[in-house]
């Protein structure tokens, strides 16, 4: 890569999303993409967070507008469900594919 | 990136098969048919079928979503499992078809000639199938123990009770893996 080229890149680092970019929400996010939703014990146990961290990473999705948290009632048991925005969506497929970008 | 996300979508769903109520059911189906063949009472297929099926239901709401959580799969995979239980069915139906078309038809005659063969074939390669979409190794175990439960039943037995043994093997199997997914998986208690 020219040395024009690889410096321009690095500098575009800053337009990487960083409500994404967070481990914490880059998990959840990844896990919300291949579902149509899931509930907060689900997202616990896949992603090993405590329930406080997960709350807050979760509403920090929500406020970005990528998440929308619905309560649900399924065999009459209440379920608190997260699932991506469409807004999320699209900005969980631009975020990958500019890392991808950036990495290759 | 999209060949990991599949892996992960694919995961997932093959974890919610883990809990052993998929196994108990299929179990089940197979005991019902054994039974309705033994003791010759039609209907009795359906009714535990339906039961069995109401059982799943209320055993993933007690034992699997405590555990390891409430999930939606994406509507393209719901549709994959649709088509290919689809595709069962519309196998099953052409077989069928080809068996009700007249008398000297010769395919008729083989069906006729090969009928437990047909029968174990579809239904083993059913569970195949699903062993294989769910990448469950011992569900290619269900697949032979039913193929050779109705293949055998000229040589070693009664077609029932071949089914009733083999159905009750499964649902012990599946008894198993339940126990297992209880004891790896602990209840989360917390905010739902």
């Amino acid at each position: 890569m020219p040395e024009n080229n690889a410096s321009k890149a690095l500098f575009s680092l800053d337009d990487i999303d960083r409500v994404i970019h967070s481990p914490a929400r880059l998990m959840l996010m990844k896990l919300l993409y291949v579902l149509d939703g899931a509930d907060m014990v689900f997202l616990k146990s896949e992603t090993g967070l405590t329930w406080g961290n997960l709350s807050v990473q979760v509403k920090n999705l929500e406020d970005a507008g990528y998440v929308v948290v619905d309560k649900e009632f399924v065999d009459n048991k209440p379920h608190t469900v997260v699932s991506l925005s469409k807004q999320g969506r699209v900005a969980f497929k631009a975020y990958s594919d500019r890392l991808r970008e950036i990495l290759s | 990136m999209v060949h990991e996300l599949k892996v992960l979508e694919r995961r997932i769903a093959t974890r919610y098969m883990e809990d052993g109520f998929w196994d108990m059911y299929l179990g089940l189906m197979a005991l019902a048919f054994g039974l309705t063949i033994f003791l010759d009472v039609s209907y009795l297929t359906g009714v535990m079928v339906a039961i069995g099926y109401a059982l799943q239901r209320i055993g993933k709401s007690l034992v699997t979503f405590p555990r390891i959580g409430y999930i939606k799969l994406r509507k393209a995979r719901k549709s994959g499992m649709v088509a290919l239980l689809s595709g069962v069915l519309v196998l099953g139906l052409m077989i069928f078809m080809l068996f009700m078309l007249g008398e000297e038809n010769p395919v008729r005659a083989f069906v006729l000639q090969n009928m437990l063969f047909f029968i174990a074939f579809i239904w083993g390669g059913a569970i195949a199938l699903a062993a294989l979409s769910f990448n469950i190794k011992r569900f290619y175990v269900y697949a032979l123990l039913v193929f050779f439960a109705v293949i055998l039943s000229d040589l070693v037995g009664i077609l029932g009770l071949n089914l009733i043994v083999a159905g009750v093997m499964i649902i012990l199997a599946g008894l198993l893996v339940m126990l297992r997914f209880i004891r790896k998986h602990p209840i989360i208690s917390g905010l739902d």
